[in-house]
Order: C-alpha cells, then structure tokens, then sequence
C-alpha cells in the first residue's frame, strides 16, 4: 500500500512537465528514496506493528510533501515578485549556476582535487544509502560504519580543505604540512575504529 | 608578550605567591622564568593538596570503599584484573538479579574498572607490589588531582594562565566535587568529571585553533567520557546547543566547522565501541540534537561556499532560499519518518526527569526513592559551593564583558549545567567544574584590577615612560582613577577583602570535607556520651559471616541497596541490586517484604530464597535502615502488584510503628524480621524494653514468633539480621 | 544411652583385639625385652592430647638390643602430631636433662593396626641392663565431640578413647594411667578394676604382668568447653629486609572444630545471658608476638578489622584478638595478622660469613591446632647459598617472588608442615649469604628513573618537532627567539658596563678616603678598557640581531644605548673633574659644588638607563 501512495506521487509529478518543478521532484525523489525502506525494514522486524507504522510513516509522509510542495511554490511566487526587478527566474537560476560555474574555475587545482574526493566520497555514501533502502540495513553496524566512513572523510577533507585554502585568513599561522599532518591522522583514526566497528 | 605580562600581573593573584613577587623586583632575574617557576610550582602544590585533601577517611577510618555502588565496581575490576579483558568484555554475570542473572560487559561503562586495571597493571609493570584495592581507592582522588591540571589549562584558555592557576586551586578543594571523589569512592563520577572537563577543554582548544588534530584529541576525550559514565549525554546535548548560539549570535567561523564535526563524526564512532551505547547516536532522541546541528553545519559550510564564491547578494539570497528551505523541509521529514518508524526511540524517563523536575515522583518511583535524584535544597548549594556561589553572577557579569568563543562556551556551560543541578542533588557535581571556572574569572578580573591599582607608580612616571598598549590602557584608567582620594588604600583594603573570602572558602571546604564527605557508609561511626568514638563494623560482619558460614550457592534477598555489596563482600548471590533495570524484580521483593510472612514466604521460595537480609538501626539510632525506606518498597511493590495499597501501612496518613501503627505494618515480614525478639532487648537506661531509638519510639507489637524463618546471624549491634528460610519439609513440625 | 551402647559394642571388639594382638605378639618384636614399670599420664584439658609415659626397659634376653620399639594404635599414630622420646640418666629426684633419642617409624613387621616406632637407644642394652625412657607424644585430632550437633545453649561434650593397659610390643610388669580431664562434669568412663575417679582426674591401675600387645578398650565421656580453634591453613611470610625490619604476615583460615552449631543463632540469648549460652564457642583468640614487635595489623579480605587490643612490656607483645564473629562449632573466618620486628634481634652473622635467620616456626597463637602450616622465608634480593635447618621434618622448596623495585626477584625458601601443634613452635634457622651493596640497588634504580625522565624532557624542549620549516609562522617563532636571546646579550654586556662604573664611583670614594689619586686614575684606565671591548661587544651584537626584527627591538636598544653611553660620559667627566680637584688639592666643598650638576645628571640618567632595562624584558 505504501507503493500504490508512491506511484500516486510520481504520476502527479509526471504530470507537471514545467522545467522550474526539476526542485520539486529532486525533492520528491529524495523523500521516496527515505520512503522505501520502511515496508521493507519493518517487515523483517516486529510484524505485528508494521501496519499502524507504516500507515503513520505514510501520513507524515504526506504531509511533509504537501508542505515542501507548498514552501516551494510559494516562495516561487515571491522568487517572481523579487524577479521583476531582475529578470526572470530561469535566468536567476542560471546566472546564478554561471556565476558559480565561473568562480569555481579560478580555485586552486589542489583544492580541486580535494573538493573532487569529498564529491566522490558523498555519492559514496549516497549510493550505500539507496542500497540500504533498497535491501535493508541488516548488519547495522555495517552500514553504518560504511556511511559514516563516507561522510567522515568527506567531512574531514572539507576541513583540510579549509585549512589550506590561502584565502582563508584564520588560518595563516598554520602551515600546510602541518594540516595535512593533521588530516592523515584523523584518517587513520577514522579507519581503524571504521574496521574494529565493521565487525 | 602582552598575555605575558598579564600573567605576571596574575601571578600575584595567588596571595602565597605575592612576596615572591615583591622579590621579583630585588632579584634582576628575568621575569618569564620567574613566572615560570612560580606557576609550575603554584601547580603542583593544587595538584598534591586535591589530592591530600580527599585522604581525610584514609586516615579516620582506613583504606576501604565506600557506599554502595563502587562495591560492584570495585567486584568488576577485580575480575577484569584476574581474568583478563575479554572474559570481563562478556561476562555473565550469575551472582545477581537471580534468577535472570545480568550480562555485564554489555551493561555497565567500562571506563572506570579499565583505567584502574590500566593503572594497576602499570604500577605491577614497574615492579610496584600494590594492591588492587589500594589502587580503586586511590583512583578518584588521583583523577582529581589531574582535573585540576586541565581546569588550570581551561582557565588559561578562557582568559589568562591566572584564571586558570584559580580554577584549579578552586576545584581542587571544591565539596561539591569532593563529595564524588573522595579517597574509597570508587565510582564512575570520579573519572567522568575529568573526562567532561577535558572533552571540554580540547573542544574549546580545538574552537580557537581550528586545528584538526585538537578535534580528534576532544573526539577522544568524549569517547573517555562515555566509556566511563551516563553523563555523556550532557555533552553531547551542550555542545550541539553551544554551536547553535554560536550560530545564532553569528559567531559561526570555518574553526567551529572543523571542531564540531570531527568531534562529533570521530566522537560518534568511537562511542559506538563502547557496547552499553551501542547505536544509540543514531537511534535514541537524546543524541539526535547532535545530529541535526551537524547537518545544520554543513549546510552553513555549504552557504558560507557559495556565498564566497559569487560576490552578488541577490543571487546569494535566491540561492539561500533554496538550500534552507529544502535542507529544513528535509530535516523534518527525517526526523518525522525516524520518529514514526521507531528508528529513534523517544526520550527515556530519566531524561525527562531531568527537565522535568516532577516527573519522576509521578512515574518513577524507583528513581524518585533514591535521595541523590531529588531536587537540590539552597542549602546544599551553599554547602557544596559556598562563596562560589556568589562569585558565580560576578564571573558571569566579567565573561558578559569580554566576550569570546571560549567564554560564551563556558556560559552555556555553566548556565544549563546550574539549571540540572537544581534538579537534581547529585548533579551539583556537574555543575562544580563551570562553576568554579567562572568564579575564578570573576576572582582573578577583580584581583588584577585591585593589583594594578596598588601597583601604579605616580602618574608622572606612567606618564612619562612608554609602554605596551596594555600597559598604556592600565596608565589611562589609573589616570582617572587617580581623581578619587585614598584610591590605594582602598584597593589594599579591598584585597584583604577578597583574600579573606577566599581563606573563608578554604577553611569551608576543609572543614565539609573532613565532616561530611569522608565517611564510608560502610562502617559507621558515632560519639558516646564520654565523648569517646565507637564504630559499628555491623555490615561487614554481617557479610564476612555470610561469606564464610552459608553455603556458596546460597541465595540472599535484601533490599536493592544493599545488593551490590552483598555480591561483593559476601561473595553471595542476590535477588536484585543497585543496578535498577529491572523493576518487577525489585517489585517483588518490595512485595515479599510488605506482605504477611506466609505469604511472602511463598514469594521468597518461588525465588529460591535462602536468607533474607535486613538492616535494623533501632538499637544503635542508625536512622537509614529498613524501616525507614519500608514505605518505598510499599510503593514500588505497589506499583507492579495492585495488591499492596500504600494505606494499608498508613495509619489515617501517618507512617508509624507503635501502637496506634496499622496492623498491616505490625504484622508485614519487614517489621517482624526487623524486631524479631526486640521487645525482650531493653536498648536505652529509663525507657520500656523495646524501645526503638531510631524512630524514638515503643514497638507496637512485641511478642511474635516467626514461623517460617529462623534467625540466622545479628550483627553485635543489630544493625544487621539476617534469617534462614526454613526449607518446606519441617514446615509443620 | 546411645553412649552406653557404643561402649558395649567397644568392648566386644576389644577381645577380638586382644587376642589377635597375642596371636601377632612373636612376630612384634624380640621378646628378651621386658618393661618393668610404667606410668602414664595423658592430659585432656586441651583439644590436644598430650601423653606422657616413663617406662623403664629390661634387657632378659642374652644378646644386646641397640633399640626400643614403641607401639601406637593406629587411628591414634593417624592424628599423632609429636613424639619425643629422652632417656633419663640418675635415679629418682635427681634426673639429669635426658638426651632425645632419634626416633623413626619402624616398618614391616606388626599386625596392621599397630604402627611402630623404633628408638634408637645411646648404647646398646646389655644383657640385664636397663634404661629409662621418656615418651612425650601429643595428639591433635583424638577428641571427638558427642553429641555432634549441639545448640546454642547447651555444653560440648567429647569422647576419648584408648587402652586401659600401656600398649607396646613388650610385657609390661607394672603400670598405672592417670587421665586428666577439664571439668569435673565426666559423664561416663569404663571401668577396668581397679580404677577410680578423683578430682578432675580418672586413674587405671596398677595393673600387672600385662602381655604384650594387650589392648583393653577404654572410653571417657567428658565436658570440655576449651576453644576447639583450629586453623585449616596458616600461610607464614618472614620477608628480610636489610633496611632494618623483618614483615612477617600471617594468613589464617580458623575453624571450629568442636560440636557443630545447630540451629539459629540468637544474639539476644547471646548477649543478655552469657553464662548459659555458646559455652562453647570462642570469640577471643591470644598470639604471644616478639616483644619488639611493632606495626602490627589486623585485617581480612574486605578491610580492617578494629576489634583487638596490642598489650605490650619490655618481656612480651600479647595480641588478644576478636573475629568479626563470635565462632560457634563448624563456623569459620579467615584474617590476616601482620606485624615487624628489628632485623638484629633475629638475624645473626654465622662463622663462615653468611647471615642466618633464627626465628620461631609455628604460629604465635596459644594452643591453635594448624592442619597445614606454609612457611616463606622470604630473603633480600641477590642473597644465595641459602640453606634452612629445621629441628623436625618439613618439605623444603625454593621460590622466587617479585615486590617493589625488584629486578631478579627474591629467594623464597617454603617450608610445608602438615598437623602443627604449640609444640612445633621452636626456633629455625635459614642461612643465606648476602652482601650489603645490594641494598643499593633499588635506590639506584629510581634515581636512574628520575635521571631518564628529566633527560627526556631537557632533550624534548631542546629538539624542534616542527613538521615545516617553511612556515611562515615557524620564522616568526624563530625570529623572536633570536631577538630574545640578543637582548637577554646585551643586558648582560650591559651589566657588565654598570657593574664597571661602579667600580669606577668606587674608585672616586676611595679617593674621597684617601687622596690617592693614582689608585683612581688607574682604576679609571682599566675601566676605559673595559668599557671599550664591551662597546665592541654590543656593536657585535646589534649586528647580529634579525634584520626584520630591528624596527620593533633596536629604537628601544638605541635608546638605551644611547642614554648609557651618555651616562658613562657623564660619570668619566665627573671622575676626571674630581680627580683634578684632588691634584690642584682644592677643598671637599668647591669639588662638590663642581660635581654636583653632573651628580644630577647622573643620577637621572642612572634611572632611566634601568627602567630601559626593565622595559627590554617584555
């Protein structure tokens, strides 16, 4: 039953074929991939209790979407109001990735490459966390340890990141090798709890 | 340089340490090393007194371990130390909770017994022949000794090594926190105290660095702490509500970023380890602050990014509208499908009790009937803080003045930990670390200024000579100050105001320490008339009998207290002890005990019963023993079997045990097993024979027999009995 | 009436045994010896049985006989825990100390519920000759209590049983037995004619011409309340330690093994009647320690226990002690006792060099039965050539054991002894060979503790544990420290300065003194230098200071230089003025008034040259 609610809300979103609602269904997806794996998760837990579960998992559900629809197409509207002194929204939108698009170009490679490995460690994560959804977060500790390690390191090269980027002021005083000395360390910290936890 | 020169200015915050100072002028020896000197040596007298001062029942009594639990405590470490790591790891533990039994590794933090063992081992390593007890006493006022160490390093971190050189001599001798980590009190608070204040440190280190490798070192800290204590949780609320301030008053800076999220990524994990917690981080509604304010962060980070990135604030803002309405709509949805699913278990109810102080009395029996989860009396405040108490406002005021990342932790810190501590009496020590950190910034800011002040030269002199900006500053305000007459003689005066406070302080703590934090419970002492000291070693007499006379697989039924030091001194198996999980379990001992005795001789022998422990203070005064606590087994009893009404014990409202007490109360198995064969005893000159003078009162029904039990062993003072319950067959004989 | 019984089916067995025992009779031993006379006491007022028979050998038979056999019954030789056996010399009164006899168990021969022990006698027994022995034996488990369970308020009461005729492998002329028993309360004993019962005494005999190996059961049934303690497992710790003590611990597992508790324990009965309740039970115990002893505790398992009381004189140190609980039959308490005596008093140099230590073997406690008795001699670490004599037989092994600070560990010697009674409480010795330098050894090793650490530390802040040396911040870092030691250099050449003009005013007083006026000028000359080869230096060391660094430092050094300089002039053209004064020999007044606006100067100079000073430390 959870999967005839889902399929209602992908027709919907079928139905809207405007190019602004792309937000929408990002956010769409994103709930229906959080969405999936309660049937199935409770179904190899208590079975009594997967009905009344599910049906209020359902509900907030719903609402959640209904709200996020709403906020979002409400600020569209004030995004139009605003828009009427600057153009119009697509353009925002795209000016807005230009602009991002264009900046970027001028960091550093170092920091390329680093931003490069945080990205891959993030779908890393990601990927692990469709699969869970998909066959169930059985070995807990497993999944876990195998997101988390994703996000640390993610979170870990963000801070490396920072501290050696020039531009960050705070951080003068503090040398490069030295916050790379750092980053291998909380590494192998990271890792070696990552294999005790992996069980 | 210029917190250089403070810190000699502070130097002379430590009134011991002012003639050295004077001298300092005498001698041309360079300044630095003086001041050097006179911290290391200021140090390590705080580090030997905090730990001199805890000794005081070593030396009244002897090296033995106090109350309750440090007993199972003290039980765990000796099997770690004998058998090794992993055999503790997972240990199954027969000797309690009969018959259900208890798995212990998976149900107690090992952060205490592992650092004893820890410390043992290394001694043993240097070829030292201690023993482990001497070692589990000596712990907690060893991890004391080092909590001064980092509340010196704390104190430097919020405002200068003078702070710091307070904080430590405050917390060194603080009750508040003696009265957990006195010599024999082997308990997890001893070491929590430590681990907390440390985690604290290294993340407020790791703020102000933005260093990543103070981040993991806090991360490490906090996997101490929540080895070793419960109370982690205290730290993994504040600080998730530390960084929302900071975000809210718009402090938010890339250090936060680094600190927070290593501590809490690294942190999380290696909490994990520990087995009791398990997946709690990610399941229990209590972490999940954390969790939101880490996501929180990153979107920040990622705002902050774009922000930097593209110059235009009209795209910034379009962009912003985005990512927080889709990142918040996310949030709550999360967090609604955890809750709905059960993912995230929902707050337990001592969590409640804690920010609600009326919510265990109505639910909890168990926990309201313990007397150290009560809200805290003003009085115990002034008891445990003294002039802390008033320094504390003044401290806030000083921080409030200067504020900075590190202050603004400290006041959270010390503001929700002061809020937990009126709630709860036992929570006070949480709050003793903040609380005395900021009375010392408020002690050390009035005593620089009043230091100063004495030491201005005349006004042409400052005038002349050209100094440091700090030094020019000082120069300017004594300039204004010079318009007020006698402006020196007042700051003299002031300062002997302030010293005498704080002589008054240490004469306070002394004196609580010595009187009423260093006594172990387990051997009672009491002054007679001729003003000669008597001790009454009732409990381990009783103990070591039980220990040495019954059989090894006997069965003992008590009242939960007393559980855990029964498994320990006497070696026996208990029905229930201080570890409260289950409720029944002690419900029904509550029961056996509140009902009639063929009754409850039936609950005791479908437990398999063979001796039942009472604790009597009616001949001695010990005014903490059965009957005392006997309307809490009622009520906890109660609570699981609907047969045992609290008023039946009542007499119209009125607890008693004369001769208008209900006739329940006169014929329920506490009262008899308690006065047995009392009412022969005569126990005060010119009062009828059966004259309990605990209550102060003649026992309303004197003449019984028991017909299911049979008096076992009373201790020398009767403080303890312990009956034998008589196998079925001679029942009728 | 369940005794009475017991004693018929006794007496029933007897005669089996008798004659069984004279059907083995030949085979005992050599009939040519013949006992004219004995007499036998044996004392039962303790939980130990202590016999002691005078018996007077004969030798009829034609060859000589070199030994005595002695026959004991065999569930008596079972709990037989001392045997001693003297020949007493002289007649009568007049008995010379007898010498003691090497006694051991004779095998073989003997019917099997008769052990026999031989007596090797000083000087073989020619024919008609006689000797007279002493046999002392003490027995430790022999009373059984009867009834076996008895409650609180009732008495114990105890069997004994043995021969009414002295057994042993040879006729016997004439005898008698004396029994002594505690309390006048004797419930039964058998009657074998003639014998009586007088005060607290049971007498047999004289008997007759008794064949050998007759063995005419007796029983006595008696009150004895003594304190049946007995102490499962003793484990005594003698540790050496040349400082100047010796620790010994004592661990204890005491029983009582009278007639079992049966029942409640009541303490009301117990304490408001004393008299008539656990008459047999004990809650006191007594231990006779070395008069010297000092530091003694007293503690079990789970702490110390507070109720006993250390009574000593300059003869004696008597520790009467109290368990946690009074014991009643069949309970038990475990403690330990620990206390320490001066090394001199108990260790001594023997001729060949080597130390021995001489000190009693059992427990100090009176009469105490020990079933199992662990004696550790432990000796100072490094000694060797270790040997222990003990004047009866004990099991000797060799341990080594680890305490504080130790390196290869110590020597223990381990002496096991089963059934100890007060009698085995005679002194022993353990030889060892040790050299005193040794003591050194463990104070060297935490000196050489203390030494590592500190060296690591002083190695710690002198090496650089910097990652990068690139840094800008690690040249900062460096930089500073340069400028720190530069001026930390020119305060010292600066000292150096002032402490020469001082040399120089000193000069000028001096003068004041005595109008030597070379002394000053060569004082003047040899400050010049002085004051030259220093202004070398701080050029030097200006030179040397971080180029970066000279905006912030040098205007201070500059100015201090400067007013320094201008003080050092200040102070030569006073000196030169004064010194020219002398030699026009003007008045002390005019000099003065020349000097003085220089004086001034000076002195302003002087202060600001040091608050420079100060200011440079910051």
């Amino acid at each position: 039953m959870p999967f005839i609610h889902s399929m209602k809300y992908i027709c919907c979103l079928k139905v809207r074929k405007d190019e602004r609602e792309t937000l929408i269904q990002y956010t769409f997806s994103l709930a229906l991939m959080k969405k999936f794996p309660i049937p199935i998760d409770q179904s190899e837990g208590e079975k009594d209790q997967t009905d009344p579960r599910t049906l209020t998992s359902m509900m907030i559900l719903n609402l959640g979407l209904t709200k996020v629809y709403r906020l979002v197409s409400r600020n569209e509207v004030s995004r139009d109001g605003a828009s009427m002194a600057g153009g119009s929204t697509t353009s925002d939108v795209r000016s807005l990735v230009s602009s991002l698009r264009s900046a970027y170009a001028a960091t550093p490679v170092k920091l390329k490459i680093i931003d490069l490995y945080v990205l891959y460690a993030l779908i890393t994560a990601f990927v692990q966390v469709v699969y869970m959804g998909m066959v169930g977060s059985f070995p807990f500790n497993a999944f876990l340890s195998g997101v988390l390690s994703c996000v640390g390191t993610a979170v870990l090269a963000v801070c490396l990141r920072m501290q050696v980027n020039k531009e960050n002021k705070e951080f003068r005083d503090l040398p490069p090798e030295r916050a790379f000395a750092d980053f291998l360390l909380c590494n192998v910290v990271l890792h070696l709890v990552i294999m005790n936890f992996l069980g | 340089m210029a917190g250089r020169g403070e810190g000699t200015n502070s130097g002379g915050i430590v009134p011991a340490l002012e003639g050295v100072l004077a001298q300092m002028k005498a001698f041309r020896l360079r300044p630095k090393q003086q001041e050097m000197l006179i911290k290391v040596a200021a140090l390590l007298l705080i580090y030997v007194l905090a730990f001199a001062t805890r000794l005081f029942s070593v030396l009244r009594y002897e090296s033995v371990i106090h109350e309750f639990d440090p007993y199972f405590n003290y039980r765990t470490t000796l099997y770690l130390t004998e058998k090794g790591f992993y055999e503790f790891w997972n240990w199954f533990d027969y000797e309690s909770w009969y018959p259900v039994g208890r798995i212990i590794g998976g149900t107690l933090y090992p952060g205490l017994m592992v650092t004893a063992a820890l410390l043992y081992w290394f001694l043993r390593a240097l070829s030292f022949a201690v023993h482990i007890k001497d070692v589990c006493v000596l712990t907690a006022p060893f991890f004391a000794s080092n909590t001064t160490i980092v509340a010196y390093f704390f104190g430097k971190e919020l405002r200068d090594s003078g702070t710091g050189l307070i904080a430590a001599a405050f917390i060194a001798i603080c009750p508040g926190y003696i009265s957990r980590s006195v010599a024999g009190s082997y308990d997890n608070e001893g070491v929590a105290i430590f681990a907390l204040l440390l985690t604290f440190y290294l993340f407020v280190k790791a703020v102000n660095t933005g260093s990543l490798a103070w981040s993991v070192a806090s991360a490490f800290g906090y996997f101490y702490m929540v080895s070793a204590w419960g109370g982690y949780i205290f730290i993994i609320n504040l600080i998730p509500i530390y960084v929302l301030v900071l975000l809210v008053t718009g402090r938010y800076s890339r250090r936060l970023y680094i600190a927070y999220n290593t501590l809490y990524i690294l942190g999380m994990l290696l909490a994990m380890q520990i087995r009791f917690v398990g997946f709690q981080h990610v399941q229990s509604g209590e972490h999940m602050a954390a969790m939101g304010i880490f996501f929180l962060m990153q979107v920040f980070y990622f705002a902050e990014w774009v922000r930097a990135q593209l110059g235009d604030p009209k795209l910034f803002k379009a962009f912003l509208k985005f990512t927080v309405i889709g990142a918040g709509s996310l949030g709550v949805l999360a967090l609604g499908l955890g809750l709905a699913t059960g993912y995230i278990s929902p707050w337990t109810g001592r969590f409640y009790s804690l920010l609600d102080p009326t919510y265990a009395k109505i639910n909890i029996p168990i926990i309201a009937s313990v007397s150290e989860h009560q809200p805290t009396a003003w009085s115990s405040f002034m008891f445990d803080f003294h002039i802390l108490l008033i320094l504390f406002p003044a401290g806030l005021y000083f921080c409030f003045k200067q504020l900075s990342d590190a202050i603004i932790f400290i006041l959270c810190y010390g503001l929700t930990s002061l809020y937990f501590a009126g709630v709860m009496v036992r929570l006070i020590l949480v709050a003793t670390p903040a609380v005395c950190l900021i009375g010392a910034i408020a002690v050390s800011a009035t005593l620089k200024n009043l230091a100063k002040l004495l030491r201005e030269k005349k006004p042409a002199a400052v005038a002349s000579t050209t100094k440091t900006t700090g030094k020019k500053k000082a120069a300017a305000k004594s300039g204004y100050d010079q318009l007020l007459p006698f402006q020196k003689e007042g700051a003299a005066i002031l300062l002997l105001g302030c010293l005498y406070l704080l002589v008054q302080y240490v004469v306070h703590c002394t004196w609580v320490t010595s009187e009423a934090y260093s006594s172990p419970s387990i051997v009672l002492a009491a002054r007679q008339s001729n003003g000669e000291r008597v001790i009454f070693d009732d409990f381990r007499e009783a103990y070591y009998w039980l220990r040495h006379n019954t059989p090894t697989d006997a069965k003992v039924a008590s009242w939960w207290d007393y559980g855990y030091q029964i498994t320990a001194m006497a070696n026996r198996t208990v029905i229930v002890d201080n570890n409260t999980w289950n409720n029944t379990h002690i419900a029904t001992v509550g029961r056996a005990m509140s009902s009639y005795e063929d009754e409850s001789y039936q609950i005791f022998k479908s437990l398999d019963v063979d001796y039942v422990l009472v604790v009597f203070g009616g001949v001695t005064g010990y005014s903490s023993d059965d009957i005392n606590k006997f309307l809490w087994m009622v009520r906890i009893g109660g609570g699981v079997f609907p047969v045992i009404k609290e008023a039946d014990y009542l007499n119209n409202g009125e607890y008693r045990i004369d001769k208008e007490a209900a006739p329940k109360m006169l014929q329920c198995l506490m009262y008899k097993l308690c006065y047995y064969r009392f009412g022969e005893l005569s126990t005060e000159y010119g009062k009828p024979p059966g004259w309990d003078r605990a209550r102060g009162t003649e026992i309303g029904n004197k003449h019984f027999g028991l017909e299911y039990y049979e008096e076992a062993f009373t201790t020398s003072n009767w403080i303890v009995r312990i009956y034998k319950v008589k196998p079925l067959d001679n029942r009728w004989s | 009436m369940a005794s009475s019984s017991m004693r018929r089916s006794l007496l029933a067995a007897s005669f089996v045994l008798i004659l069984f025992f004279v059907s083995s009779a030949s085979a005992a031993a050599p009939a040519n010896l013949v006992i004219s006379k004995v007499d036998r006491k044996i004392d039962l007022v303790s939980q130990v049985v202590r016999t002691t028979a005078q018996i007077k050998v004969e030798n009829k038979g034609m060859e000589p006989a070199s030994e005595v056999l002695l026959a004991v019954s065999s569930e008596q030789a079972k709990s037989m825990a001392y045997l001693r056996v003297t020949t007493t010399e002289g007649r009568g009164k007049s008995k010379a100390p007898g010498v003691v006899l090497s006694v051991k168990p004779a095998e073989g021969e003997g019917p099997a519920n008769v052990t026999f022990f031989s007596v090797e006698l000083p000087k073989p027994l020619g024919k008609g000759e006689a000797v007279a022995l002493d046999i002392y034996s003490a027995y430790s488990h022999l009373l059984k209590p009867f009834p076996v369970e008895i409650g609180q308020s009732d008495v114990q009461l105890v069997l004994f049983h043995d021969s009414a005729y002295y057994l042993s492998p040879y006729p016997v002329k004439v005898q008698t037995t004396a029994m002594r028993v505690p309390s006048f309360r004797v419930e039964s004993f058998t009657k074998v004619e003639p014998s009586k019962i007088t005060d607290g005494e049971i007498k047999y005999g004289p008997y007759e011409n008794i064949p050998a190996l007759t063995y005419s059961p007796i029983t006595a049934h008696f009150e004895n309340n003594e304190p049946f303690a007995v102490v499962k497992d003793l484990e005594r710790e003698i540790e050496i330690s040349h400082w100047g003590n010796i620790y010994i611990t004592e661990k204890y597992r005491l029983t009582h093994a009278g007639a079992r508790h049966k029942g409640g324990f009541s303490r009301f009965d117990y304490q408001s009647k004393p008299s008539a309740s656990g008459a047999a039970s004990f809650r006191h115990l007594l231990a006779r320690l070395p008069s010297r002893a000092h530091s003694v505790y007293y503690r079990d398992e789970i702490g110390n226990i507070s109720t006993s009381h250390l009574r000593s004189d300059l003869r004696k140190t008597e520790l009467e002690l109290e368990p946690r609980y009074p014991l009643f039959g069949g309970w038990q308490v475990t403690f330990t006792i620990g206390y320490g005596v001066p090394l001199q008093d108990f260790v001594f140099k023997a001729e060949d060099g080597r130390r021995f230590l001489n000190i009693t073997f059992g427990s100090p406690f009176v009469n105490v039965v020990v079933e199992n008795l662990v004696v550790k001699v432990v000796l100072p670490e490094g000694s060797t050539e270790t040997t222990a004599l003990i004047p009866f037989h004990a099991e000797q092994t060799l341990k080594t054991k680890y305490t504080y600070l130790d390196t290869v560990g110590r020597t223990v010697i381990e002496l096991t002894k089963k059934n100890v009674i007060p009698e085995h409480n005679v002194n022993f010795q353990v030889y060892y060979r040790f050299n005193s330098i040794a003591l050194l050894a463990e104070p060297l090793l935490l000196v050489a503790g203390f030494f590592a650490f500190f060296a690591a530390c002083i190695a710690y802040t002198h090496f650089d544990f910097s990652i990068s040396k690139s840094s800008s911040s690690y040249q900062a870092r460096q930089l500073r420290e340069e400028v720190l030691d530069a001026v930390q250099r020119i305060q010292k050449v600066m000292n150096e300065r002032a402490v020469a003009s001082e040399k120089l005013e000193a000069s000028l007083r001096d003068l004041a003194r005595t109008g030597n006026v070379a002394a000053s000028k060569a004082a003047r000359k040899e400050t010049d230098v002085k004051l030259k080869e220093t202004a070398k230096d701080l050029k030097a060391i200006l030179d040397s200071l971080p180029a970066s660094s000279r905006s912030t430092v040098l205007a201070k050094v500059d100015t201090l230089m400067q007013k320094e300089r201008e003080m050092q002039e200040k102070l030569q053209q006073k000196h030169t003025i004064t010194v020219e004064a002398y030699e026009k020999k003007l008045s002390s007044k005019e000099i003065d008034s020349r000097v003085a606006p220089y004086q001034q100067k000076l002195t302003a100079l002087k202060q600001e040259v040091s608050e420079l000073l100060n200011l440079l430390d910051d």
